[in-house]
């Protein structure tokens, strides 16, 4: 079993002034280096859950441990600057350069010039920003997905073991935001920081999580694999927030790996070929187009098994 | 009439400046103590309800009051001279500009705020590098209006014994001398475009920078 990063344990907040729990008895474990998705609808306590892993609300009852202390032990400020934190629009300071913005948390660590000047140049590059044309520009003159980026290098500057997205995609363009998603991703894999990434997007959920945090009114509904989830949802409320979308939805977010059988020689030889990184939509595609009734899943020239037509068409009958 | 103002003007050279020399100085000062209160008040007065309801009730109060009777009611207690004026143009001023400061305090973002501190930005790191900067178009509105009245202001500070360019027009009414008045009217008029054009200029480049 790996390092725990944040283990929430009985946690419950309630606002001042309510007679409910915005959320009510949460217990997780998220290991590091994973990402997690908090999925749920308006008013689910996705983001009050979020905003008392850094703090910026209070648990009412219960204990959050960062790498097993007690996040209330630790001097808050310091906490949070190893803490990344994203918010929808990005948050930046609008009377700041994107260079300035980035630099907030370094000259916050009291960095020198020369190292906060390396790191800006370094993050910028990783969020896929142009160093020289976009050093000094304001936030304002960016386009919602480039703020975003600039967002995500801010969070980054200091290296955060673990980053807290609040719906940072939220208000972007469909096209835009299926770029920064897999960046997202991509980056995750590449540097390996455990993420908390909270959604109402059912689709963005599914595509992104390595495992889901399902949450209604206060309370965790499941939490668990993509795939657990997708296949045996745990309550009527799970199947009925995940059976919102379309059948094609689904297929987009399962990989090809859900389901391998083990193939014979013959097959190996004369099946066609999917490659394991692929969903199962990819799949459908293929099936189509190939006419066969199996595909031949493989890492590179390593087979991994065949997936069968049957199980697609019991997929899509769901 | 234009003729004889600057006949005045060149033989009462020495006084006219020192008229204007006292008026921007007393301007200052007053100025300088009005930010000093109302910038800190209004950025209370934005962010503590509870502090918030006494403190616009009496700026609302002060608002009211007549600045001429404010010189009034001050000349019992403080007697004449600079001190009653600079009080009165003090208290009289500070309203405006506490609430120019509390709206401009109020209009910035919280999604913004939120995020510095969740970054582990400390609350006066917060204040003074996000905050103000992004309240600051307000702000700098506050210190237009309040300058301008300020300037206005201190003319009715010459009776009770302050100096300034009101002085002359107080000389003038008397006296029954007009050009003497409208040296002092057009002078203050003159001062007061200027110092609001300077300050409307630096208002819109840091508006420039922000939105």
């Amino acid at each position: 079993m790996s390092e725990i990063a944040i283990e929430l344990k009985n946690v419950y907040k309630r606002f001042k002034g309510n007679d409910y729990d915005s959320v009510s008895d949460v217990s997780l474990k998220i290991e590091r280096g994973n990402f997690v998705t908090i999925l749920g609808t308006s008013g689910s306590g996705k983001t009050t859950l979020l905003k008392m892993v850094n703090r910026i609300y209070e648990l009412t009852s219960g204990e959050i441990l960062y790498f097993g202390e007690d996040i209330t032990r630790l001097p808050v400020n310091d906490y949070r600057r190893q803490i990344g934190y994203v918010i929808q629009q990005g948050g930046l300071f609008p009377h700041k350069t994107v260079e300035e913005n980035i630099a907030v948390i370094p000259r916050l660590l009291k960095w020198d010039k020369e190292k906060t000047g390396r790191r800006i140049k370094e993050l910028m590059g990783l969020v896929r920003l142009e160093y020289d044309t976009y050093r000094n520009r304001y936030p304002r003159s960016l386009s919602g997905g480039e703020q975003q980026r600039v967002g995500i290098a801010r969070a980054l500057a200091a290296d955060p073991s673990v980053m807290l997205m609040d719906e940072p995609f939220g208000a972007i363009d469909a096209i835009t935001r299926g770029v920064l998603q897999q960046e997202v991703k991509n980056l995750q894999h590449k540097l390996g920081n455990t993420i908390l990434f909270v959604t109402h997007d059912v689709f963005e959920a599914f595509l992104l999580g390595q495992k889901i945090i399902v949450m209604d009114r206060g309370r965790v509904q499941q939490f668990d694999t993509p795939y657990n989830i997708m296949l045996h949802p745990a309550n009527e409320f799970v199947k009925r927030l995940i059976t919102t979308g379309d059948v094609y939805d689904k297929l987009r977010v399962l990989s090809v790996e859900s389901h391998l059988e083990e193939a014979s020689e013959e097959e190996i030889q004369k099946g066609v070929r999917i490659d394991s990184s692929k969903y199962l939509n990819d799949a459908l595609t293929m099936f189509v187009k190939e006419e066969c009734s199996y595909l031949i899943v493989a890492e590179g020239n390593r087979v991994k098994g065949k997936l069968p037509i049957e199980y697609l068409k019991q997929m899509m009958k769901e | 009439m234009i003729f004889e103002m600057i006949a005045y003007i060149q033989k009462d050279y020495e006084r006219y400046l020192t008229l204007i020399e006292q008026h921007v100085v007393l301007d200052l000062i007053a100025f300088v103590i009005c930010v000093g209160a109302a910038v800190p008040l209004g950025y209370l007065c934005a962010k503590k309800e509870k502090a918030a309801i006494p403190i616009m009730a009496a700026a609302n109060l002060i608002m009211v009051i007549p600045s001429l009777a404010l010189f009034a009611l001050l000349q019992p207690i403080l007697g004449i001279g600079n001190a009653p004026a600079l009080t009165a143009l003090v208290f009289l001023s500070i309203p405006t500009m506490l609430i120019s400061t509390r709206a401009g305090i109020q209009g910035v973002d919280p999604s913004i705020l939120e995020n510095a501190s969740g970054m582990g930005m400390p609350q006066w790191k917060v204040c003074l590098q996000v905050e103000i900067p992004l309240a600051m178009p307000a702000i700098l509105n506050g210190f237009r209006v309040t300058a301008v009245s300020l300037i206005a202001g201190t003319t009715i500070a010459a009776y009770v014994g302050a100096g300034g360019l009101g002085f002359y027009i107080k000389l003038g009414l008397t006296a029954r001398q007009h050009e003497v008045m409208y040296i002092g009217a057009l002078t203050v008029a003159a001062m007061a475009i200027l110092v609001d054009c300077i300050l409307a200029h630096i208002q819109k480049k840091q508006i420039e920078k922000i939105a």
